[in-house]
């Protein structure tokens, strides 16, 4: 039996199907976003359809009817009934897609601040739990180190710059200080 | 003063925050490669979808989370190790599943067919065996 790998699946359709098989895979995705990451949820909170469905007081295929559907046929009504039984509240945004990406990133890295301003005012709140706030302070750390790690990742992807016929940089003018204790060094 | 903070909470930074889950590849057959590109031609929509929802397990397997912890409703386990993909959010559709082996012991979901409700016994004895076959050449 013969195999061949890819690291990816859309590497594989491509291969098996060709670029259309690729786009329309894509525009699946796009169809059933909403619904997706609402199952993803689901999935992570390790509640079955079944439990979802008993949650939100609907019948156990009214909800398999909706998992398996299009986000075009989802009422807010529905989006609002699912968040609420896994314990979410719907915030809606509008993300202006003429924006540049850095404008748009900025804003999530507003968002992603105030969010955690919040959690260091729930850790000031803490008079005896000092172990929440310990659990608070490994969590910042987490939050350093994974950033900084998916920062460096997305960095390497930057070509780098290279520049042509430029000339040297010129040494800087030490400070007079500085000047005294190079002079000092090399006696 | 912030920095000595931070230090701490580094210095106790949970495993979580370093752990690499392992780097799943996603291999497929000849055979399940034709019935793929078959497929597609028949049944577009079905094929993208049951595609896409190829590239969510991949997904979740590549983020670290175990089968054992996935509740979709378009993915089944029809037993010894092989799992069903069924398409979603084609109204209408004809009925296409996708079948897998998703190997934790070498980090590579194997797809081994795709093909309809009419053929799914046939398919489904077809993909254990090769299944079998992955196993025995361990």
């Amino acid at each position: 039996m013969n195999t061949k790998r890819y690291d990816t699946v859309d590497a594989l359709v491509l291969d098996a199907a060709g670029k259309e098989a690729v786009d329309a895979m894509n525009q699946h995705a796009e169809e059933t976003r909403v619904i997706h990451a609402l199952v993803s949820i689901r999935n992570d909170k390790g509640r079955s359809q079944r439990q979802q469905a008993k949650e939100m007081g609907y019948s156990p295929s009214k909800l398999c009817r909706i998992e398996a559907g299009r986000d075009a046929d989802l009422t807010l009504g529905e989006i609002e009934a699912y968040a609420r039984a896994l314990g979410l509240s719907v915030h809606l945004s509008f993300d202006d897609a003429s924006l540049p990406a850095a404008a748009q990133i900025k804003r999530h890295v507003f968002l992603i601040k105030e969010r955690l301003d919040g959690l260091a005012e729930l850790a000031a709140k803490q008079n005896d739990d000092s172990k929440l706030v310990k659990k608070i302070h490994e969590f910042y750390g987490e939050v350093l180190i994974n950033f900084a790690m998916r920062f460096g990742d997305s960095y390497q992807k930057i070509p780098p710059v290279i520049t042509v016929g430029a000339e040297p940089a010129k040494p800087a003018t030490p400070a007079p200080y500085a000047e005294k204790r190079l002079a000092a060094a090399t006696r | 003063m912030v920095l000595r903070k931070l230090q701490h909470g580094i210095k106790n930074v949970s495993n979580n925050a370093m752990y690499k889950p392992p780097q799943w590849g996603v291999a497929v057959t000849d055979e399940a490669a034709k019935e793929i590109h078959k497929c597609v031609a028949k049944h577009p929509r079905e094929t993208a979808s049951v595609n896409d929802n190829l590239r969510r397990v991949f997904e979740q397997l590549r983020s670290g989370k175990r089968l054992a912890s996935f509740k979709f409703g378009f993915f089944r386990s029809e037993g010894d190790g092989l799992y069903r993909i069924g398409q979603t959010g084609v109204p209408g559709a004809r009925e296409t599943r996708l079948y897998i082996f998703p190997d934790e012991a070498s980090s590579t979901v194997f797809v081994l067919g795709m093909g309809d409700k009419d053929m799914q016994q046939r398919d489904i004895k077809h993909a254990k065996e090769m299944i079998r076959d992955i196993r025995g050449n361990k």
